[in-house]
């Protein structure tokens, strides 16, 4: 047993007290009477009761004693410690991820649900009993160290807020396990969480899930994704993907709206676990004046809210100023006319001069590298054809074969280079990192790059190892795809991707380059144009929305989404995930009455008998 | 609320004779002042006839029925006198008891006084001779023998200015002291709360004995037969001063009322036994009303 407020035992000198105030009142009234006669008759017939009598007043005594004890015992809260022993350390890992805000049957959400029960259990800290709270949202972060102050873990728990994150539960324990491996006295973790998907080690410390919430049904948006058509200048291409996490097929309308305002609404019918892809061709590509901002609704009403609207930038028109150093290509020069986004001046070799390339988003050096040339200090972003920095003074490659494309890396994301005849390359050296310099070939032939990319900071460099016209390459599609590709990488574009992140992930800032922390989902309002503290270093947003990032040259929208099946799947959410451990004894009557209040109860028990016994007036 | 010096005031005065008349009213044709024995006299009123024997006089025959008859009667008359009428009047300290919530309170001596004085009224207007007899362990003080009406001035005197109540109750000693001073027998009434721990059955049988005819009238208060008080108690006989420690509680205050109810049951069934007259009287009833009920029982008056 422990006494949670033992100060209460001072109030034990005032049992002296009580034993005076006893002594004085056996002080009895004096009170005269006609005769003695009756009563001395009454004393005697009454002879059966006289040891009741001879022990009466002390029984009151003991009476009153008892009482005062059992309050004194009620006011030190007293905690019965089966279940929780002196120092006992105790994490409480409260679930703060999207799926936390799944709606109940009951109109509560998984959250609340979850704090209610962490409320319970933090209401037992004090006594040796030290709590500490860890909030797993995109990652576990300790929320409340150890401490065994009630009102503070209550307070933590007030302010605890969802998240649109998606996390890895067995990293919370993981973190908590390492909190306790601190702590002397009894181990325990307990999670509250809904459906724990993750799979967990069995930790060295005992481990208490309370899985909150029930199976439900849930339809969610899963990829929202803008690219420019390089086709279509004029318009986006948007991707679209839904998916049903039901039972019960779902009927449901989806609406784009574009800066705030609808552009297309488009009815969906979703089977059971069906996953469905939409494409939207004719979305326009925004002004310079426009946000750019894009969204998708769902109308269907789920458990579920967060994922029923996603987030995206529409890549904004830019246009990219190249300079061509070239005797004559016409292959490059007609390609570079026909570009729109583009607007190219072509010189010849010999009337480059060093510091031109600084005016323009892209150089390209068609067969030829400026003396003046230097990786380190020679300003601006550059594509080599044919002559390149990287080449070695060994043999050509002869009708080298591309075998390796990186279809991720922009510049060959969208070109298809298979199966390109190509006479001979030159033969480049894959540079080591150096100077801030990192290097990759995103198309090989075999071990050899045929084509190499380079970044430091905001500058980059492509070199390509063969030139255009000792190949068929200008005759096929991936030519102005794999061109405009590498040039709007150059020139600092995500080629045709527009700026997103995935809720909870890290984003480093460079230098001068800061985020607003909080996100707008809305047009912004007079609020809104207020100055907002701003982040720099490393941005993770926890919430869905629109973050205008800004450097020194430009702002511009990041779009922020959960995109997990995870977090939107909940049919195998609630008990059935992980087994809940039965609590311990003492903490199963966190409900029931805590011992002060039984003890209050007997000492209240006790005063009506007492009054009964010996203060009690009937009315016959 | 009357008081003590308010006992015998002219409102008091008023109701007596009122009493008075209302006595008149119930016994009218019945009796008058006089009061007749079974003595044969020289009144007016015929008694009865009995045969003439030597030595009788000879105005008391009855010639008319010497002439019917031819026989010598005598003409009986019936012997009128007057009634000694004794107030046996208890001035023990029990009769002084007020209790601690009403300290202004007519006590049970005060109205055993205002009972006996309207009760001596109505015997001094009957031309009764009325006495009145203090006692507590003995007979106090005594009034003296009055006759009429003129002589209830100094009835309430008397009673107005009572030997201070003290001591305890010891009827036997009182009766036997009036027995033995008192030639002449007639009503006794005894006006008292018979608290005696010696017991009333034995004065009042020799009052019986004495050839009296008693009439009892207990006076109490009704704190006494249903006390309310709880608690530790430490209870002060106010006649002797012996102390008694209680703890009152609502089943000890039961038992003490079927206690003094089977006390006074007792008495009352003592008395009809032997033919006393008895009525119990409570102090928070106004004394008329008492004497009016008693008159019309025709306790008081024969």
């Amino acid at each position: 047993m422990t006494w949670l407020q033992p100060w209460a035992a001072w109030a034990f000198a005032g049992v002296p007290v009580i034993v005076l105030l006893y002594f004085l009142r056996l002080k009895r009234r004096t009170l005269p009477v006609s005769t003695l006669m009756f009563w001395q008759r009454v004393q005697k017939e009454s002879g059966r009761s006289a040891f009741f009598r001879k022990f009466r007043h002390l029984l009151s005594l003991l009476l009153h004693l008892l009482i005062f004890v059992l309050l004194v015992a009620a006011l030190a809260r007293p905690v019965f410690d089966r279940g929780i022993r002196e120092n006992s350390a105790t994490v409480l890992i409260l679930d703060t991820r999207a799926r936390m805000q799944a709606v109940e049957q009951d109109g509560h959400s998984r959250l609340e649900a979850a704090l209610q029960l962490a409320g319970d259990y933090a209401r037992q800290a004090g006594g040796g009993r030290n709590f500490a709270l860890l909030t797993l949202g995109a990652a576990p972060e300790v929320t409340v160290p150890f401490t065994d102050d009630e009102k503070l873990m209550l307070g933590a728990l007030a302010q605890v807020s969802p998240t649109d994150a998606t996390g890895d539960i067995a990293s919370a324990v993981s973190l908590a396990e390492s909190l306790l491996a601190a702590r002397k006295g009894e181990h325990r973790i307990v999670l509250l969480t809904a459906g724990a998907t993750g799979i967990l080690a069995k930790p060295a410390s005992k481990l208490i899930t309370h899985s909150v919430g029930t199976p439900r049904d849930n339809v969610a948006i899963t990829r929202f994704a803008t690219r420019a058509l390089p086709s279509n200048p004029e318009t986006s291409e948007v991707l679209l993907e839904t998916q049903n996490f039901g039972h019960t097929p779902i009927r449901t309308d989806v609406e784009l709206a574009f800066d705030g305002r609808t552009i297309e609404v488009k009815p969906l019918s979703l089977a059971p676990g069906e996953r469905r892809l939409d494409i939207f061709t004719s979305v326009p590509r925004p002004a310079r004046s426009a946000r750019g901002w894009l969204t998708a609704k769902l109308s269907a009403a789920d458990a579920l809210a967060l994922d029923n609207i996603a987030y995206a930038t529409l890549p904004a028109t830019k246009l990219n100023r190249v300079l061509l150093v070239s005797k004559g290509n016409t292959f490059l020069e007609k390609l570079l006319a026909v570009d729109s986004s583009l607007k190219f001046q072509f010189v010849a070799p010999e009337s480059y001069q060093p510091g031109m390339g600084e005016k323009f988003e892209a150089v390209i050096f068609d067969g030829a590298v400026p003396p003046s040339f230097d990786l380190n200090t020679t300003r601006g972003n550059f594509l080599f054809l044919k002559a390149t920095p990287f080449a070695t003074k060994d043999a050509l490659l002869d009708q080298p074969v591309i075998t390796d494309v990186d279809a991720t890396h922009p510049a060959t994301r969208l070109a298809s280079l298979q199966n390109v005849t190509i006479l001979h390359a030159q033969l480049l050296a894959l540079p080591a990192p150096h100077d801030g310099w990192n290097f990759s070939a995103p198309m090989r032939s075999a071990e050899h790059p045929l084509l190499i990319t380079g970044e430091r900071g905001r500058q980059r460099i492509a070199a390509l190892a063969f030139d255009v016209l000792d190949s068929d390459l200008p005759l096929r599609v991936a030519f102005p795809l794999l061109i405009h590709g590498t040039l709007d990488w150059l020139s600092g574009g995500q080629a045709d991707a527009a700026p997103s992140l995935a809720t909870g992930e890290v984003l480093a800032l460079t230098a001068g380059q800061s985020v607003a922390p909080v996100p707008l989902t809305a047009a912004p309002g007079p609020r809104d144009a207020q100055p907002q503290p701003t982040v720099t270093g490393f941005f993770q947003p926890l919430k869905n929305g629109f973050y205008q990032t800004a450097d020194a040259d430009s702002k511009h929208w990041l779009a922020v989404n959960t995109f997990s099946a995870a977090e939107s799947d909940l049919r195998d959410g609630g008990e059935k995930a992980i087994p809940v451990s039965k609590l311990p004894a003492s903490l199963a009557t966190l409900h029931a009455w805590p011992p002060s209040q039984w003890l209050a109860l007997a000492a209240f028990v006790l005063l009506v008998a007492e009054w009964l016994l010996f203060h009690r007036r009937k009315t016959e | 609320m009357n008081t003590r010096a308010s006992l015998f005031d002219s409102a008091f005065l008023a109701k007596l004779e009122q009493l008075h008349l209302l006595a008149r009213r119930i016994f009218r044709g019945d009796r008058r002042a006089e009061r007749k024995t079974r003595q044969v006299g020289a009144s007016l009123e015929f008694a009865d006839y009995r045969e003439y024997t030597p030595g009788d006089e000879l105005r008391s025959i009855d010639w008319h029925a010497y002439g019917r008859l031819e026989r010598l009667f005598v003409k009986l008359y019936e012997h009128e006198q007057d009634l000694a009428v004794t107030f046996l009047v208890d001035c023990s300290a029990s009769m002084s008891w007020l209790p601690e919530e009403k300290p202004d309170a007519l006590s049970k001596f005060d109205h055993a006084r205002r009972l006996c004085a309207a009760l001596a009224y109505i015997a001094l207007a009957n031309l009764d001779r009325v006495n009145i007899h203090f006692f507590a362990s003995n007979s106090i003080s005594e009034l003296g023998v009055a006759r009429g009406k003129s002589e209830f001035h100094s009835v309430l005197k008397f009673l107005g200015a009572p030997p201070q109540p003290d001591g305890p109750t010891r009827l036997m000693q009182s009766v036997q002291s009036l027995a033995q001073r008192t030639r002449r027998r007639g009503l006794v009434f005894v006006l008292s709360d018979f608290f005696d721990p010696h017991g009333y059955e034995e004065p009042l049988g020799l009052l019986l004995h004495s050839q009296f005819e008693v009439h009892v009238l207990q006076v109490l208060a009704p704190e006494e037969l249903a006390p309310t008080v709880i608690g530790d108690l430490s209870l002060r006989e106010i006649e002797n001063g012996s102390v008694m420690d209680i703890t009152a509680s609502e089943n000890l205050l039961r038992r003490y009322r079927e206690e003094i109810a089977k006390f006074n049951a007792d008495l009352e069934s003592y008395c009809l036994r032997r033919g006393i007259a008895s009525a119990q009287v409570m102090t928070d009833t106004p004394f008329e009303d008492t004497v009016l009920r008693a008159l019309r029982d025709g306790v008081m008056v024969r």
